[in-house]
């Protein structure tokens, strides 16, 4: 980051292939539109670049730097265009299943479905109960990280994450059920 | 060591805010005794994974174009300043386009302000006005008399 500071545009290169890809899981995973994705996280690389010089590494990490600026980002794309993406069932999307495990098509239209309903859930859970679960959940953020990043008291975060958990667990309970089940 | 033992209801909230994974516990210790010990306690963790892993199975995301980012953000330090000040109004948060679109109204008001005030012209315009209108009367005057005298008799 230092070298970043210094105008080196090689590290903000070597930053983007280290941190790129959580910053890109996280802004899909909050913003499932692949263009609008692929938009944010170079617009906060450039912001990475632009305000190097703001970063103090004896206030934060970069990474939390990094994902306070992608999710600052994302909440002015959504201000700005006035709408709450649904999260797609796109066929694009890499299942890691691999085809020998490939289930019979009725196990598969309940896995689909299920799926789906998981994605509902999440995407209607308000804005910042989403970012503080998929934080924690998705990258191992610890809570106090996940406070810095959104810029609120860790007494906040650990209520928008009692409050998202309890949504889900009673939206999902059907299917937390079926996955024991079938354990 | 803590040697408090914890209640369900206790547990219940540490799950719900640090989730199933018993290494982001601040309280470890007493929640796995109490998971050892308490029925409850256990159905509640194993809810508390389900849901976890329901998510992570649930969520999948593609693989991140790295290269492609890279690549389009060396593109974009290499743009020009009337790019970048597109950029500047374009990607940026509402009030920036708010503010160009304001800009020519704001523009407009420090011009006018800029003008004389407009006192005197009308004093003048209001001057020229009576003139024209003593002058039409006489005139008017003038030709009824002519008229009257045959003047203007066929």
């Amino acid at each position: 980051m230092a070298r970043v500071q210094a105008r080196d545009s090689e590290a903000l290169e070597h930053l983007m292939v280290r941190h790129g890809g959580a910053l890109h899981s996280y802004l899909y995973r909050m913003n499932p539109n692949p263009s609008d994705v692929d938009e944010l996280g170079q617009e906060a690389f450039l912001r990475v670049w632009q305000h190097a010089g703001r970063w103090r590494p004896e206030r934060a990490r970069f990474s939390t730097w990094l994902f306070r600026i992608g999710h600052n980002l994302c909440i002015d794309r959504h201000r700005k265009y006035r709408w709450i993406a649904p999260i797609k069932t796109d066929e694009t999307v890499e299942t890691a299943e691999p085809t020998s495990l490939r289930r019979a098509p009725d196990q598969a239209f309940e896995e689909e479905q299920r799926r789906q309903a998981v994605r509902r859930a999440v995407a209607e859970l308000p804005e910042r109960q989403r970012s503080a679960l998929l934080l924690c959940q998705f990258h191992g953020m610890s809570n106090q990280q996940v406070a810095d990043i959104l810029e609120i008291s860790l007494a906040a975060v650990e209520s928008l994450l009692a409050r998202a958990r309890r949504a889900l667990k009673e939206q999902l309970v059907q299917f937390i059920n079926t996955d024991q089940a079938t354990q | 060591m803590s040697t408090t033992e914890m209640t369900v209801h206790a547990f219940t909230r540490m799950l719900e805010r640090h989730g199933a994974d018993a290494s982001r516990w601040p309280e470890r210790q007493a929640a796995e005794r109490l998971v050892v010990r308490d029925a409850k306690a256990r159905q509640l963790l194993e809810e508390a994974r389900g849901l976890e892993d329901l998510l992570r199975a649930s969520l999948p995301v593609p693989n991140p174009t790295a290269a492609r980012m890279r690549a389009d953000v060396r593109g974009r330090l290499s743009t020009g300043p009337s790019q970048q000040l597109i950029d500047w109004f374009d990607r940026g948060p509402l009030w920036r386009p708010l503010m160009a679109a304001l800009l020519p109204l704001g523009l407009g008001f420090v011009l006018g302000l800029g003008f004389p005030e407009p006192a005197a012209d009308d004093d003048l315009i209001a001057a020229v006005s009576l003139l024209a209108f003593d002058q039409g009367t006489y005139l008017d005057e003038s030709l009824n008399a002519s008229v009257e005298g045959g003047e203007y008799a066929p």
